[in-house]
This record gives structure tokens, sequence and C-alpha cells, in this order.
């Protein structure tokens, strides 16, 4: 009896560990959509409203918050606001959504490109700036593309590896 | 002081903490790329000292921007928005937060029609400090109204002699009312965010409670839009320009509106001078015409007069 009751301990911790990586595989992919949404409308805001990118970026923090994301959300309220103070951008930004890329799941490229945002914001005029925030969008929407393509497969195996794992520990426990 | 640092991105801010200047007596500072910085103060040109702290009248140790330090002044003064500021930056300037405005100096980018696209290497930087006198038009109050009635004002005066200010002070009087008259509706069309010294659409100084701000407007179609939508009493607008803007003025006379303007011009012979101009002498649309000058700092009424040109009155305190 304790060792049926062991044998499925054991599955389920696999079962567990399968599945835990495979919600981390989950979240990035979330969390890449919601980067590539957010620089879209940064685009957006820039070609439409020409407004400045302290307003658009307190104004965005306060949406996504809304949208259940407070941690990005308030990083971007806080860029906004240090703008608005006379603070820096690139140290700002790199403080920020440093902490915010540190906390989630996203891989190096991925968090090498969200930082060097601030590198191009210097164009003097609308389209050509729009265009560059644009390409941030695509980048990490083709990021968040490839990865969900992969995910399925991934997350397959990864629970195919897990449980085998589990089945293999529980016979040599037994 | 403070404030004035925060002019500057943190990194170019230390040469400015041991320097203390009231507001009030600055005037502008002016950035030249490897020059020494300067300060345009009401008692003259002093230079901050960036070793032993303060000011000074010795250049020796003012820091030396370099022309990368321009870049980021510009950028910082944008919020990293310089998109946001392409007009402003075609037409040479740019606005800052508390009303300042920075003129900008350097390689033009033409246009393809021969206009000003953008300017790039950046050289020089002025960063003038607006100022607010409230009471500075109390003194004159009494000859811009007639009958209780706010009459068509032009100001005229050469630069830096407070033409801006005296308007901004006007607007605020004739707009919250004032011991010969209740309060107008005044409707300001800020071409250059100098009167109001609007930021994000919100003015730094006091216009009054009765007083609509189209911020960033050109003149002309600004005046329309608040003729059909805002209902103004009265209209103000700083530096009148050309003909579209004088066949604004005249139709929002024709529309019973009182007309506050200023205008470049350091006599009123001057004035007499400017093509321009002709339709509104001819129709005698502005009823008083005032000349400002500035003496040991301080600037004055030199000349009132009205729409027919004859001499009111002669050095008014401001």
């Amino acid at each position: 009896m304790l060792k049926a009751l062991g044998l499925c301990l054991v599955a389920a911790g696999a079962a567990g560990t399968g599945l835990s990586v495979c919600a981390e595989r989950g979240q990035r992919v979330l969390q890449l959509a919601r980067l590539s949404g957010l620089f879209t409308e940064i685009a957006g805001e820039i070609a439409y409203s020409r407004a400045g990118l302290s307003e658009i970026l307190t104004a965005l923090g306060e949406k996504m918050r809304d949208a259940g994301d407070a941690v990005l959300g308030t990083a971007l309220e806080e860029i906004g606001a240090g703008l608005e103070t006379g603070g820096e951008l690139c140290a700002l930004w790199q403080e920020k959504m440093g902490d915010y890329a540190a906390r989630g799941a996203l891989r190096g490229r991925e968090r090498k490109l969200l930082l060097s945002f601030p590198g191009s914001v210097s164009f003097p005029d609308t389209e050509r700036q729009r265009t560059a925030v644009e390409f941030f969008a695509a980048e990490l929407n083709r990021e968040m593309e490839a990865a969900r393509a992969r995910e399925a497969e991934e997350n397959r195996m990864t629970m195919a590896v897990c449980l085998a794992g589990g089945a293999l520990a529980g016979l040599l426990l037994l | 002081m403070d404030r004035i640092g925060m002019l500057f991105p943190e990194s170019l801010r230390e040469p400015w903490k041991g320097v203390r200047i009231s507001r009030d007596d600055l005037r502008e500072i002016r950035l030249r790329a490897q020059q020494p910085v300067l300060l345009l103060m009401r008692d003259g040109e002093w230079y901050p000292d960036a070793v032993g702290g303060g000011l000074s009248r010795g250049s020796g140790n003012a820091p030396r921007p370099t022309k990368r330090d321009l870049d980021r002044i510009v950028a910082h003064l944008s919020r990293y928005s310089l998109y946001a500021c392409e007009e402003e930056m075609r037409r040479g300037y740019l606005s800052a937060a508390g009303g300042i405005r920075v003129g900008i100096a350097g390689e033009v980018i033409p246009g393809p029609d021969g206009t000003v696209r953008n300017i790039r290497n950046v050289g020089s930087l002025n960063l003038r400090v607006a100022h607010e006198r409230k009471g500075a038009a109390g003194r004159l109050l009494s000859w811009l109204y007639e009958d209780g009635r706010l009459c068509s004002t032009l100001i005229l005066s050469p630069p830096g002699c407070g033409k801006t200010t005296l308007l901004r002070d006007i607007i605020r009087l004739a707009s919250d009312g004032n011991r010969l008259a209740p309060g107008v509706t005044v409707g300001v069309v800020d071409e250059r965010s100098e009167l109001a010294g609007c930021f994000q659409g919100v003015p730094a100084f006091d216009l009054g409670s009765r007083t609509d701000v189209l911020d960033d407007c050109p003149k002309a179609p600004g005046m329309m839009m608040l003729l059909r939508a805002m209902s103004p009493g009265a209209i103000a607008v700083d530096e009148l320009g050309g003909g579209e803007d004088i066949r604004a003025v005249l139709q929002a006379v024709h529309c019973g509106c009182s007309v506050l303007a200023t205008l470049h011009a350091d006599s009123w012979e001057s004035l007499s001078r400017k093509a321009a101009l002709e339709p509104l002498r001819r129709e005698r649309v502005f009823e008083r015409i005032l000349l400002l000058k500035k003496e040991s700092g301080r600037f004055f009424a030199a000349q009132i007069r009205n729409g027919e040109g004859v001499l009111m009155e002669e050095n008014v305190p401001c």
C-alpha cells in the first residue's frame, strides 16, 4: 500500500514538474505578446497623437495595470513619471524594464532587445520614429510566433520526458 | 536653481549644483558648443562657476558644453520625444516645462520647397525663461478701457522689452475682471507656447479664470476656431505676422471681439512703414497702441496712442 502511494507521489511530482515548465513557456509567449502589443500601441500613439513618450508610457501603464499586468503597468508609469521630473530615459528604462524583464520568462535575446529601446527614440520626425518603434513590435511578435509554434511540440516533449522520468524513478524505488 | 538644473540631463547637472539664481533675475541661458555657458541676468551677463559655485563675471570656470552635450540637452528637453517637437524644431525652437522656450541654431535641413525641414548638428541653444509679472499692466488699465469696454490694443517694442509679459498681465486682468470692468472670456492663440507657457496642455502662467488657450496653434486658424467655438469677448495673440494674421484680426474685430496683440517694432514710425499692416491702419482696428521701452532693467510704456495715432500719454511705468 505504501509503495503504491509512493509511486503515485513520484508520478504526480514528475507531472507537476512538467506542467510547471510548460506553464513557464506559456508565460513567456504571453509576455512576448504583451510587449509586442505595447510597442504597437506606442507606435500608434506616436503616429496618431504625436504625444510625448512620457505621456504615452503613463497612459499605457495605466492600461496594462487595468489589463491585469501590474508589474509592467507600474514599470511604465514609473518611467513616465521619471521623465516628467527630469529623469533620463536610458537610466529609467534600464532600471524599471530591467526589473520587469528579470522577473518574467524572457530569454537573453528578448531581454536585450527590450532593453535596447531607449537607443531608438532619437528620430526627429514622426514617421521614422513610428517605424523604429514598430521594429520592436515586429521583432517581439516574431519571437512570440516562433515560441508559440514550438510551444505545443516542446510541451509534449517535456511532459513525455517528465512522466517517463517519474515512471523510471518509481520503478527504481520499487 | 533646482528648477533650472532640471533643464539638463542628470549627468550634466553637476556644474549647476552650487549655483543659486532667482528665476525672477534670470532671462536667458546661452549654451554654445565648446564655449562657456553664459547667463543673461537682469543685471547683465554672468558665468556659472563650476569650481567655486555661484556666479562670476569671468568665464574661466564656466562649463563648456560639447556638441554631444547639446544633443543630450535637446533630447532631454523634448522628453526624449523629438518627433513630438517636429513642428517647433522646424520653426527653430522647443517648448520646455515651466514656460521656458529653447531657441535652437545649427545646421538646417532644407525641405523640398525651400522651407526648413529640421535642424541637426545643434551648435547653440538659448534657454529663454519666461516671466510672470502680475500687476505689470495695472497702471496702464485706465488707457486700455473706454466706457467699460476693453479696447483692441497693439503692443510694440523691440525684442526683450516685455511685450509678452505685459500682454500676459493684460489678459489676466481682462479675464478675471478689474476695477474698470467685469471679466470677459479671453481666447488666447499661443502659437509658440510663450504666452501661457503650456506644457502638455496645462498653462504654466496665470492667464485668468475666463481664459481659453489654443496652444501651439497657428494664429490665423486659431483665431477663427476661437470665434466659432468659444465665443470670446477678446482674443490675444503674440507677435502678429503676415497677411493671414491680419485678415484674421480684421475678422475678429468685425465679429465684435477686442484683439490684444504684440508686434516687433522699435518706434511709431517703424510701425507706419510696415505695409502688411495697412488694412489694420485703414480700418483703425487697434484703438490703443503702446510702445514699450526698457531702461535699467525696467520696462515702461514710452508712448500710448489712440487709433488715430494721437499721443495720449508718455512714460507710464509697467
